[in-house]
């Protein structure tokens, strides 16, 4: 049975790659703008972009090898805290394809994995939708 | 002397020209991490030459680095490209950028350099590539 797609305000459709350009950052800061206002947002992940809620990630990045005190949260934690922060007025939608072509299919619990055939169902539940990037 | 090892200085130039290439999913670990390295392995020789864009990350912009707030987290890890250029600078490398790439940035640009990078004229750069071993793009 197929499950609910809560409605949302807005489906953010992130395509492009990490560690390209800002584009994550800004889809994230896009999205903490939209939460602070009260809106109910979704992203959507594509291609490369599935990486960043690997779980293979863990919750730190590797040490920087010049100042080993510091720790550096990995996208998969502060995905997980954003999601944390926002109960019921935040989902983070990973393609499923994409998710397993990339080597990202093992994923943090907190986020779901979705077949692409569902895609336009999850861009009906938003009233408004915005791509950010391309595969 | 007999037993110290001798490393021959490599002379490698090392080019960059994409700049910003991530922010939250890079913080420390931006394309400028790897320099001071590159510059240990190969013996000291290395240049690094900004292009484009990326010779923003050789001026300072005024301001300090801002945290970024993501929900009720502040990430004041993100990349700094200016502190990650000193960083460079400090372990010996030659930094350099083209004269009509930093005027490109704005009539001030050139103010703002940081200290110990070199301008050089206009192509100057491929002029200079045969005086290299190797040539990199970063």
């Amino acid at each position: 049975m197929a499950r609910p797609i809560p409605a949302t305000d807005v489906l953010l459709n992130l395509f492009g790659a990490p560690h390209q350009s800002d584009l994550v950052t800004s889809a994230l800061r896009l999205a903490t703008a939209l939460l602070d206002r009260g809106a109910r947002v979704q992203i959507w992940t594509c291609g490369d972009a599935t990486g960043l809620t690997s779980a293979a990630l863990g919750d730190t990045k590797p040490r920087d090898l010049t100042d080993l005190e510091r720790r550096h949260p990995s996208t998969a934690l502060i995905v997980r805290d954003l999601l944390a922060d926002h109960p019921d007025r935040l989902y983070w939608y990973v393609c499923r394809f994409c998710a397993d072509d990339r080597g990202a299919a093992d994923q943090i619990p907190q986020v779901s994995k979705r077949s692409p055939f569902l895609f336009a169902e999850h861009v009906k539940a938003a009233d408004k939708a915005l791509v950010m990037g391309v595969c | 002397m007999p037993g110290e090892v001798v490393q021959e200085q490599a002379r490698w130039l090392l080019i960059m020209e994409k700049a910003y290439r991530g922010s939250v999913e890079t913080q420390f670990a931006d394309a400028l991490y790897v320099v001071p390295d590159l510059h240990r392995q190969s013996g000291g020789g290395c240049d690094l030459a900004l292009r484009g864009p990326a010779v923003g990350y050789a001026v300072r912009t005024g301001a300090p680095q801002p945290p970024l707030r993501l929900g009720g987290r502040t990430l004041d890890t993100l990349p700094d490209p200016r502190a990650s250029v000193t960083k460079v600078l400090d372990a010996g490398v030659t930094v350099l950028v083209e004269e009509p790439d930093l005027t490109a940035l704005g009539r001030t640009a050139a103010d703002r350099l940081l200290p110990g990078v070199q301008v050089i004229e206009a192509y100057g750069l491929a002029a200079r590539w045969p005086s290299y071993e190797q040539v990199w793009f970063l």
